[in-house]
């Protein structure tokens, strides 16, 4: 008897390897199908996001003002603000990891330069601005929703 | 290019690292010696890079001085040791004599293949990573590339109250230096830095856990890894982690190679000393490594005397210590301060004597482990699967599985307390980080697994 589980041990033992296997094998199967859009229809899955992912195009918006900004220098900066908190904070970093090496301050302070980051909203009033009534001027409106002034 | 160029010098400054380490092991598995010596190259290139950089050094003389560095080597190596070194790849013969072995290979490299794809499409529709990655570790390249004579000074002002910006500079460092030898701030070499670092824990752990157990155990090692989606989650979305669990798994390796055989092998102590280092210059969590892993081999006295750990640790503080002044050097003088330190205080105590934070730590705990990794079945009940079928055996690599578990286990009590005292939203904290940490920990836990599992050893 003993001699007959030993042995029936031995053998579930050499093939206990065979369900881990398929375990893996599924496990990637499922991995698979969560991606086979990428996997099976790469050219057209490229052509989609290929330097068009939200962060990219994105990025694109600050070209142009990055050449009014000659050497690292800190901003002040305004955005969108009836967004939730993730959302505002994700305008902001995003705006500091474009504009990088210059230090983009989101603390009010008004510094010799301010950005106007109004990403939904893309304007903000500038008759009514409070910085332009008070002598700053308007650099440019980028018409993205990038707005600079200066002192 | 110069990208590649780069790299070829980094592949070159690891291997003839580790070929001079390891001239006390005459055969070497090339898969191994390739997986540890990239990464770690990298890492020490990173190290250059700043240390040159903070003197002033322009980029290109950086990288002349790193050519520099893998000739003085070669010469070292070819003058000093003449060690016949026999590098193993694939025994072909040997795996279509085995049946087994023969489909674990299959589905081995179907997995590698699948997830590689998987991979770089991740990255086409991520280029700049999620999150932390463009908020945190791209952010910081960005501005060590775009200022190389000025970051230093205004690092500190970045203000981020989400992300950390006092983490080292490993990533960001060698980010950088690309950019700024290939000069263009291609998002190419961030998601190549973290494909490296993602596959090469893959190969580094299969090929050690070959190397101490027996082929199959080190193939199946390798596709636990592969066949958990998080990993490769964690790696194309260019964050740190698997970056950090590269050096904590080449660490517990090269501590294992140093104990073993009959005598202590101070190349590979000096080495993992290097590894633990290079940890502690990745992020934060690096710096308790270190500290644990000094704490996690008291348990040794039970086995040597004092004086011999003592010795031994002397190896493993000699290997680290150049980067832990680089490293004090960053803290003191150039990073933000810590969030979590600098709000310490008298609420501290309160902390940690309020049950319902620990409550809500253990809940997070147990959560993030019963759904480990996305895997459609919970993967913990295949482990003790493994033990039930073969038993443990410590009687092998007895000091090494000892401490380095005690290591681990000391990691996730360690982080948990900092989870218990930080100043930050706890519930979200932990939301976002526990899981991670579970991912940094893992490839070290399954090395420890199979080296103490009771199965045929291969011969060396």
């Amino acid at each position: 008897m003993k001699k007959y589980i030993l042995k029936t041990y031995y053998f579930i033992k050499k093939f206990a390897i065979l369900p881990l296997l398929c375990l893996m094998i599924w496990q990637q199967w499922e991995s698979f199908l969560v991606h086979e859009e990428k996997i099976v229809k790469p050219t057209a899955y490229i052509q989609k996001y290929y330097d068009n992912d939200y962060t990219s195009v994105y990025g694109r918006r600050y070209e142009e003002l990055k050449k009014y900004i000659n050497k690292p220098c800190h901003i002040t900066y305004f955005g969108d603000t009836n967004l939730n908190t993730s959302t505002i904070l994700m305008h902001y970093y995003q705006t500091q990891y474009f504009l990088s090496p210059n230090i983009i301050l989101n603390d009010s302070l008004a510094r010799d330069t301010i950005l106007y980051n109004m990403y939904f909203t893309l304007h903000i009033d500038l008759e009514n601005n409070f910085y332009l009534k008070n002598g700053w001027k308007l650099i440019k409106d980028f018409n993205n929703g990038l707005i600079l002034i200066a002192k | 290019m110069m990208f590649s160029f780069l790299i070829i010098t980094t592949l070159l400054l690891g291997l003839l690292f580790y070929l001079y380490t390891f001239k006390e092991v005459n055969t070497i598995n090339l898969r191994f010696l390739i997986n540890l010596s990239l990464p770690i190259g990298i890492g020490i290139s990173s190290v250059l890079f700043i240390v040159f950089n903070l003197f002033g050094l322009s980029t290109n003389l950086i990288v002349l001085i790193e050519i520099a560095l893998v000739v003085f080597l070669f010469y070292i190596l070819k003058k000093q040791y003449k060690v016949c070194y026999k590098l193993e790849w694939l025994d072909l013969k040997k795996l279509f004599l085995n049946s087994i072995l023969l489909i674990i290979t299959i589905i081995y490299f179907y997995a590698l293949l699948l997830d590689i794809i998987i991979f770089l499409a991740e990255s086409i529709e991520f280029p700049h990573g999620l999150w932390d990655a463009w908020g945190d570790w791209n952010l910081g390249a960005k501005f060590i590339a775009r200022d190389p004579y000025g970051w230093s000074k205004t690092f500190h002002q970045i203000i981020s109250t989400m992300f950390h910006m006092d983490y080292p500079l490993l990533q960001k460092g060698f980010i950088a230096q690309c950019w700024m030898v290939i000069g263009n701030e291609t998002v190419w070499v961030p998601i190549a830095f973290c494909f490296i670092f993602t596959f090469c824990s893959i190969g580094l752990l299969s090929a050690s856990v070959s190397y101490f157990t027996n082929k199959t155990n080190g193939l199946i090692a390798g596709l636990v890894m592969l066949c958990s989606p998080y990993f490769m989650t964690m790696g194309d979305s260019q964050y740190a982690d698997n970056t950090i669990g590269y050096f904590y798994l080449a660490t517990i390796i090269l501590l294992t190679f140093a104990r073993s055989g009959v005598k202590m092998k101070p190349a590979f102590l000096i080495a993992a000393g290097i590894s633990a280092g290079l940890a502690g210059w990745t992020k934060n969590e690096g710096l308790l490594f270190i500290l644990l892993l000094f704490a996690s081999q008291l348990p040794l006295l039970f086995y040597k005397n004092y004086r011999q750990l003592f010795h031994e640790l002397k190896y493993i503080l000699f290997g680290m210590l150049p980067i832990l002044i680089l490293i004090g050097y960053f803290k003191v003088y150039i990073a933000p301060p810590n969030e979590i330190i600098s709000a310490q205080g008298i609420e501290t105590l309160s902390k940690i004597t309020d049950y319902s934070r620990h409550e809500i730590a253990i809940k997070w705990y147990y959560h993030e482990i019963s759904k480990f990794g996305d895997w459609i079945i919970n993967p913990w009940w295949l482990f003790l699967l493994g033990i039930l079928f073969n038993g443990l055996s410590i009687k092998q690599n007895r000091e090494t599985i000892i401490s380095n578990l005690t290591l681990l286990l000391l990691m996730l009590l360690g982080c948990y307390f900092v989870f218990i005292i930080a100043d930050l939203e706890l519930e979200f904290y932990l939301h976002t980080t526990v899981h991670r940490l579970y991912f940094q920990l893992f490839p070290s836990f399954i090395f420890l697994y199979f080296i103490s599992l009771n199965v045929k050893r291969d011969k060396v």
